[in-house]
C-alpha cells in the first residue's frame, strides 16, 4: 500500500514541477530513448518532440537567464516566442537608452519587461531626451520601481517627477545626473517615497535657476535615507533640510558643491544626534568651524577630506578627540600645509581603531607617523603620496613600528633604496607595496626588496618619473584606490580629473573585451549576431 | 489518558523511525534500476526527502520515472562530494567536463524534478556558460527549439532590444 502511495505521490509532483514533459515517456523505453535523442539534436521540432529546454518550468529557464549578462538575455529572447516572455518576466534591472523617439515603444518595451524593479533611462549630451510623458507611462508600468537613475533626461520636469513619485511609492534608491528638473520634483520624491533610502544627485539644473533656493526636503523620505550624495550642485545648501532632517543617515557625501557649508554643518550639531558614519567631502568650502561641528558625529568611522584647503590640524583634532571609532582617515592636502603633524598625532592619541589612512599632499614628519605606528595596532593600509617630508627616515619608522601594515602605497616621496632596505627588514605582515614615481627608487632597490621578501608583492615604477610627476598629486587618490580594493569610497571621493581617467579605463578594459571577442569569435553566427547589434543600434 | 495514548504513539512512532532512517534508501531509476544510497544523499534530494518525510520513514524505496539510470550516478556522486563538502571549482570542472550538452540538460532536469538547488544553480550556470555569446540561431540549435516568431515579429523584436543598454553599468554601484 505505501508503495503504491509512494509512486503516486512522486508521480504527482512530476507533473506538477514537469507539466509540459513530453520527453519522459521516452524514458519508458531507454533504447528508443537513446535512439531518439541522436535525431533529437539535429531534427526535435521535425520528429514531434518537444524540445529539453521547454521541459524546464519557466523559473528554472529564469535561473539560466540570471546567469547571463544582458547582452546574451537579449538574444535568448529572440530564440522563441516562450523563452521571450520568460526572460521579459524574469528580467528585473532594465537600462534604457531615454532619447525623445523612446516614446512610441515604451509600452511595448514594458510589456515585454513587465517585471523591471531597477531601472535607468539614460540620454546623452547631444541627444533629447525623453520628456515627462514618457516617464509617467513607465511610472504606470512599473509601480514597483526600487531603483530609478536618469542621466541627462533634461527634458524632464518637476511635474513629471511629481506623478512618478506618486505612482513609485516604493522606490528606495533615486540617482539622477545632468538633469533639469528642480526642487519640487525633487520634493515630491522626498514626500512621497517613505522607503528611499539612497539619494544621488549631481549636476541638477533646476535647483539653481531660482534666485532663492527653494529648500528641499526633509520629507517622509528624511526617516528612511541612509545615503546622500551631492555632486556639483550650485547651491546644495538648498538640500539642507533634508540632511538636518535625515536622523537615520549614515553616509553623506558632497562633491564639489560650491558655497558655504560650515553653517548647515554647525546647525547639524546643533539639532542633531547624529547616525552618520561615513563622510566624504571634495573641494568643499569647509573650514575647522565645520570640522569641529562633524566632530560631533561620535559614530563616525570614515572621513574623506579632499581638497577642503580651509580645514587645518584644529578641525582635525577636534575630530580626532570626539569621534574614537574613526577607521579610515583619507586627507588631501591640496599642499596646503594646512593638516600635518599636530593633527596626525591627535589622531593617532584618540583613534586606536584606525585601518587606514591616506595621505595625499600633506607633509607628516616621523613626530607623526611614529606615533600612529606606535599607538594605532590595526593600522593595515597607508598611502603617503606626494608627501615632501617622507624620507627613507620615517619609511624606516614606519618599518620598524608598524607591525599590522599589509599594504604600503608610496607614491613621489623623497625615498630611496635605502628606504626599501628598511622595508625589506620591517612590517612583518606585509602583502602588498607599491611605490610609484619616486626617483630615488632605483629598480635594484625594488628588486631586492622582491629578493628579500618574496611574500610581498612589490609594484614599482621608475620609469618616466619625471613626465608624470606633474599629475602626481592628483593621481594620488586613484591610486590608492586601486591599491585598496575594498574602499570604492575612494574612487567616488576622487576628482574629476580622476573620473575622467577612471572613464578611460572603462573603455581600456571595453576595447579590450571587444579585441577579445573579435578574436575568439569569427564563426560566422556570431559575426551575424555583431552585425545585427550594430545595425538595430543605429536605428535607435 | 488520552495523553497517554498520544505520548505512546509518538514513542512508537519514533522507535519505528528510527532504524528505517539510517537504513539505505533505494531509487528506481525510469529503467528500474535500483540504486541504493544512504540517508543522507536522500536528504540531498528535496523531492525524495519530502517523500520520505511524508510517509514517516517507513517507505524506502522511492521510484524516480523521469530519471535514467544514465544520469542518476552523477547526481549521486554530486551529492555525495556535496555531503563531504567537497565541491570544489577543481571538481565541478571535473564534472562537466565528462557530460555532453545533452546530458547537461537531461541532468538539469533531474536536478530541477529532484529539487536539488546546489546541482541546479551550478548547472543552470554551466548552460549559461554554453550560451554566452552565442548567437540566436546558436542557441535554438543547441536546445533544438523552433523559431516560432515571423521575421516581422522578430525584426521588431530586434529593434525595441536596440533601446536597451547591455553593456555593465559601471557606476551602478560604486560611483554616486
Amino acid at each position: 500500500m505505501g508503495q503504491a502511495a509512494s509512486t503516486a505521490a512522486v508521480a504527482n509532483r512530476r507533473e506538477r514541477t514537469t507539466a509540459k514533459t513530453t520527453r519522459s515517456t521516452s524514458l519508458v523505453s531507454p533504447m528508443n530513448a537513446t535512439e531518439e535523442d541522436d535525431d533529437d539534436i539535429r531534427h526535435p521540432v521535425d520528429r514531434g518532440i518537444s524540445d529539453y529546454i521547454s521541459d524546464l518550468p519557466d523559473e528554472c529557464l529564469a535561473i539560466v537567464f540570471q546567469s547571463l549578462s544582458p547582452a546574451d538575455r537579449n538574444q535568448c529572447s529572440l530564440v522563441c516566442r516562450r523563452w521571450l516572455i520568460v526572460e521579459g518576466q524574469s528580467r528585473q534591472r532594465l537600462s534604457l537608452n531615454a532619447k525623445l523617439d523612446l516614446l512610441p515603444v515604451i509600452s511595448s518595451l514594458f510589456n515585454r519587461f513587465d517585471s523591471v524593479t531597477k531601472l535607468a533611462l539614460k540620454c546623452d549630451r547631444r541627444s533629447v531626451s525623453i520628456r515627462d510623458e514618457a516617464l509617467v507611462i513607465i511610472s504606470e508600468r512599473c509601480p514597483n520601481l526600487t531603483r530609478l537613475k536618469l542621466r541627462a533626461c533634461r527634458e524632464l520636469t518637476d511635474a513629471g517627477m511629481e506623478t512618478f513619485a506618486r505612482n513609485c511609492k516604493g522606490l528606495k534608491k533615486l540617482s539622477c545626473g545632468s538633469c533639469t528638473f528642480g526642487s519640487k520634483g525633487m520634493n515630491a520624491v522626498l514626500d512621497n517615497c517613505a522607503a528611499l533610502e539612497e539619494l544621488s544627485v549631481k549636476r541638477l539644473r533646476g535647483i539653481a535657476e531660482t534666485a532663492v533656493a527653494e529648500p528641499i526636503g526633509p520629507g517622509v523620505a528624511a526617516a528612511s535615507l541612509k545615503t546622500i550624495c551631492l555632486k556639483e550642485l550650485y547651491n546644495g545648501q538648498c538640500f539642507g533640510s533634508l540632511i538636518l532632517g535625515a536622523k537615520n543617515l549614515k553616509t553623506l557625501k558632497l562633491f564639489r558643491c560650491s558655497g558655504d557649508w560650515d553653517t548647515l554643518f554647525t546647525l547639524m550639531a546643533e539639532r542633531v544626534t547624529s547616525m552618520i558614519a561615513d563622510v566624504h567631502f571634495e573641494r568643499l568650502q569647509i573650514s575647522d568651524i565645520g570640522l569641529q561641528a562633524i566632530s560631533h558625529c561620535s559614530n563616525l568611522e570614515i572621513l574623506h577630506l579632499v581638497k577642503t584647503p580651509e580645514c587645518t590640524d584644529l578641525g582635525l583634532v577636534a575630530i580626532a578627540e570626539r569621534c574614537k571609532l574613526l577607521r579610515k582617515l583619507h586627507i588631501d592636502g591640496w599642499k596646503a600645509n594646512r593638516i600635518g603633524d599636530e593633527g596626525l598625532i591627535a589622531v593617532a592619541k584618540f583613534c586606536p581603531n584606525l585601518q587606514e589612512l591616506v595621505l595625499i599632499g600633506v607633509n607628516p614628519t616621523k613626530a607623526s607617523l611614529e606615533m600612529l605606528a606606535s599607538n594605532c595596532p590595526n593600522l593595515e593600509r597607508l598611502a603617503l603620496c606626494a608627501s615632501d617630508t617622507v624620507g627613507d627616515p620615517e619609511i624606516s619608522c614606519i618599518a620598524a613600528k608598524c607591525l599590522a601594515l599589509k599594504k604600503l602605497c608610496i607614491k613621489s616621496c623623497p625615498v630611496s633604496d635605502h628606504g626599501m632596505e628598511a622595508l625589506a627588514n620591517g612590517c612583518p605582515n606585509l602583502v602588498k607595496v607599491k611605490v610609484k614615481k619616486c626617483k630615488g627608487v632605483t629598480p635594484e632597490g625594488g628588486d631586492w626588496l622582491r629578493l628579500t621578501r618574496g611574500s610581498v608583492a612589490v609594484n614599482l615604477d621608475t620609469v618616466e618619473a619625471e613626465l608624470q610627476d606633474a599629475s602626481a598629486s592628483d593621481g594620488g587618490a586613484q591610486d590608492n584606490a586601486i591599491e585598496f580594493p575594498p574602499m570604492p569610497v575612494c574612487a567616488a571621493a576622487s576628482t574629476s580629473g580622476n573620473i575622467a581617467s577612471r572613464s578611460t579605463v572603462r573603455s581600456a578594459s571595453f576595447k579590450q573585451r571587444l579585441g577579445l571577442l573579435s578574436g575568439r569569435k569569427i564563426v560566422a553566427s556570431t559575426l551575424r549576431r555583431w552585425s545585427g547589434g550594430s545595425t538595430s543600434a543605429r536605428h535607435g | 489518558m488520552a495523553e497517554e495514548v498520544s505520548s505512546q504513539m509518538n514513542s512508537l512512532s519514533i522507535s519505528e523511525t528510527n532504524p528505517s532512517s539510517s537504513a539505505t534508501i533505494s531509487l528506481v531509476s525510469g529503467d528500474d534500476i535500483v540504486f541504493k544510497v544512504e540517508p543522507t544523499i536522500a536528504k540531498e534530494m528535496e523531492t525524495v526527502q519530502s517523500f520520505i518525510d511524508e510517509t514517516d520513514g517507513k517507505i524506502t524505496t522511492i521510484p524516480l520515472p523521469n530519471i535514467s539510470s544514465h544520469d542518476l550516478p552523477y547526481v549521486i556522486e554530486y551529492c555525495e562530494k556535496s555531503i563531504a563538502g567537497k565541491i570544489t571549482k577543481e571538481f565541478e570542472a571535473e564534472f562537466v567536463k565528462k557530460l555532453n550538452n545533452e546530458e547537461v540538460k537531461e541532468l538539469f532536469l533531474a536536478a530541477n524534478y529532484l529539487n536539488i538547488k546546489k546541482l541546479l544553480d551550478f548547472l543552470s550556470q554551466v548552460i549559461a556558460d554554453r550560451i554566452a555569446n552565442k548567437s540566436v540561431e546558436y542557441v535554438r540549435r543547441y536546445f533544438g527549439i523552433e523559431n516560432d516568431f515571423t521575421p516581422e515579429e522578430e525584426a521588431k523584436l530586434r529593434e525595441e532590444l536596440a533601446w536597451t543598454f547591455t553593456g555593465v553599468d559601471p557606476d551602478d554601484e560604486d560611483e554616486n
